[in-house]
């Protein structure tokens, strides 16, 4: 078995015991990687993966830390979502207006992953700007499904889950705004999770949304997952939504008993819509949760069917105004020249941004605009109290909800690229949870007949993700 | 709600984008695809609802007023597209 086939659980203690070298994991997965390339449908994966490079950052790793063994991540390469600084690499967003745009300084998840003994390896693919459900917005290519590669990944993190999924990355680090880590790690039958707001800070992650944007990782494990969770959490006094809570040892979580866990099921998330291979997955899930121990009842969150209209008001109107910053002056590409600013704002930003991206900030702007407000943002957000009051009150009575966490499987790479709304009411089960600023994630539960990969969402309060780990491991084991 | 093709035209212009006819067109239809969709909300009640401010109920926090860390000229100026005698350079805005 080739080293990039390992879990980073395994590769860590391999690490420990001095038997592999990080170059020697990366060295398989850049043979993979470039195997992959010659496929006449090749994943996409990646935007970026320089081998020196990567060699060269784990030599001066070496030289700050002494016992690097000894860390938590031991020398793992982690593969990075290209929406996140990682000093020195080109840090693109998939979109054509950062092309040239070379990070100059560390997120700090990157420090702590340093930290903590973690190798950045590689930029991953994704929807630009994060703006997507099916990585098919990415100025680099669309990104494809290892399990059918004529299908969409998922999206936004689609070439985290891809690289994940098809053994190009060991696991990695990624943003979810909606579902961007929910939703491509189900389609991929990985695990994926995004932890409470404000677990992990934000600096140097560039903003799409930033009342809902979260980092957090893809991993072939939940152990995985737990790992590398634990080395990105934190306080950042430089995020001021930073949550000042302690890091608890997640890794410990996983394999503790679910008996006596109470879980709800709320049938507003199982209603039309659901296509019935997923439901049928997804109640096997449940089902695997009640032999476990726990116990579990119906729920229901009424305000359901308000969240997706909440989310894209809220999420176009922050997305606006942060994209407001490219204009190509100061950094990014400038595509003309000419003695007129506005035509130079408006020629780059027109050059720039792709279809997905300039219809977010229109409607954003709309939504923002004078006469508007009111109608429009300003309900969104009175709407999102009501959704996030609800999820208060579910959890007085259990510790965790489930749900799915996408209405169908991985579709037709193409399918959806002229209906936009039919997009955005796919994150129908993820995007409240990110208006409600909870942790939630996604664990393999099943296929369809097809043989696409299904998730089912674990959903717990905040500050919570140890509640997710230790149903996600009875899920998982139930899987495999 | 209907929107006519000079409410995209005036949007664009604030949002500083240039579009096409053809997006224009295209935009306008799908801008009015989702505004349609978000009329659900007018079926709440929420006149004595408070709006969001912070997902978790965070307030402001400040910080102190102190020096940190910043980049050097040289990082800003590898980093800009048009660089001058130690500026970046822009069309005159005045």
């Amino acid at each position: 078995m080739k080293l990039n086939e390992y879990t980073l659980e395994e590769l860590r203690a391999l690490l420990r015991k001095k038997e592999i070298k990080t170059r020697d994991i990366v060295k398989d997965i850049y043979a993979a990687v470039v195997d992959d390339s010659r496929n006449a449908f090749p994943l996409n994966a990646y935007i970026s993966f320089d081998q020196e490079k990567i060699d060269l950052e784990e030599q001066h790793l070496q030289e700050r830390i002494s016992n690097i063994e000894e860390t938590l991540l031991s020398g793992v390469p982690v593969a990075i979502k290209d929406i996140i600084n990682v000093k020195g690499t080109f840090t693109t967003c998939a979109s054509r207006i950062l092309k040239e745009y070379r990070s100059p300084y560390d997120a700090t998840a990157i420090s702590f992953l340093r930290n903590h003994g973690g190798i950045p390896a590689g930029k991953l693919n994704m929807d630009e700007f994060a703006m997507g459900s099916t990585n098919e917005s990415s100025a680099f290519g669309a990104v494809r499904n290892p399990h059918n590669r004529e299908k969409i990944p998922g999206g936004s993190s689609g070439g985290a889950a891809s690289a994940v999924a098809g053994n190009c990355a060991i696991a990695a680090l990624c943003s979810d705004t909606g579902g961007s880590i929910r939703q491509p790690a189900s389609m991929c039958g990985v695990f994926g999770i995004k932890p409470t707001y404000g677990r992990v800070s934000r600096y140097g992650l560039v903003a799409y949304a930033s009342s809902f944007d979260q980092i957090g990782p893809i991993t072939k494990t939940v152990k995985d997952a737990a790992i590398l969770l634990q080395a990105v959490s934190g306080i950042d006094e430089r995020d001021s939504t930073s949550a000042r809570v302690e890091v608890p040892r997640f890794e410990e979580s996983v394999g503790k008993s679910i008996r006596g866990m109470h879980v709800g099921v709320p049938e507003e998330y199982f209603g039309q819509g659901l296509d019935d291979e997923v439901r049928a997955q997804v109640e096997k899930g449940i089902k695997v949760l009640e032999d476990g121990g726990a116990h579990v009842k119906k729920i229901s969150l009424a305000h359901t069917k308000y969240a997706i209209a909440s989310y894209y008001l809220i999420a176009t109107a922050e997305a606006s105004s942060n994209l407001a910053r490219f204009d190509g002056i100061r950094y990014g590409t400038r595509f003309i020249k000419t003695d007129d600013i506005n035509e130079l704002y408006r020629e780059n930003r027109s050059l720039g941004f792709g279809d997905e991206v300039k219809r977010r900030i229109l409607l954003g702007t709309f939504a923002l605009s004078s006469g508007y407000y009111d109608a429009y943002y300003l309900k969104a957000q009175k709407a999102r109290t009501l959704i996030r009051k609800e999820f208060e009150d579910a959890f007085a009575e259990v510790e965790l909800i489930v749900s799915p966490v996408a209405p169908s499987a991985a579709w037709d790479i193409g399918e959806m690229v002229d209906d936009p709304l039919r997009m955005y009411l796919s994150d129908v089960y993820t995007a409240p949870i990110n208006l409600a600023g909870l942790p939630a994630a996604s664990v393999h539960c099943g296929k369809t007949q097809e043989g696409m990969p299904v998730g089912i969402q674990l959903i717990a309060h905040h500050f919570h993700e140890d509640t997710i780990f230790r149903a996600a491991r009875v899920v998982e084991g139930a899987a495999s | 709600m209907k929107v006519d093709k000079d409410t995209i035209v005036r949007v664009a212009q604030l949002a500083r984008l240039k579009l096409s006819e053809e997006e224009t067109l295209r935009m306008q239809k799908q801008l009015e695809s989702v505004l349609e969709y978000v009329e659900v909300l007018e079926e709440l009640d929420l006149k004595e609802v408070i709006p969001t401010a912070h997902t978790l109920g965070y307030t402001n926090r400040m910080r102190d007023d102190e020096g940190g860390e910043s980049f050097d000229v040289h990082t800003v100026e590898r980093l800009a597209p048009r660089w001058s005698r130690g500026h970046v350079v822009v069309p005159r805005i005045l």
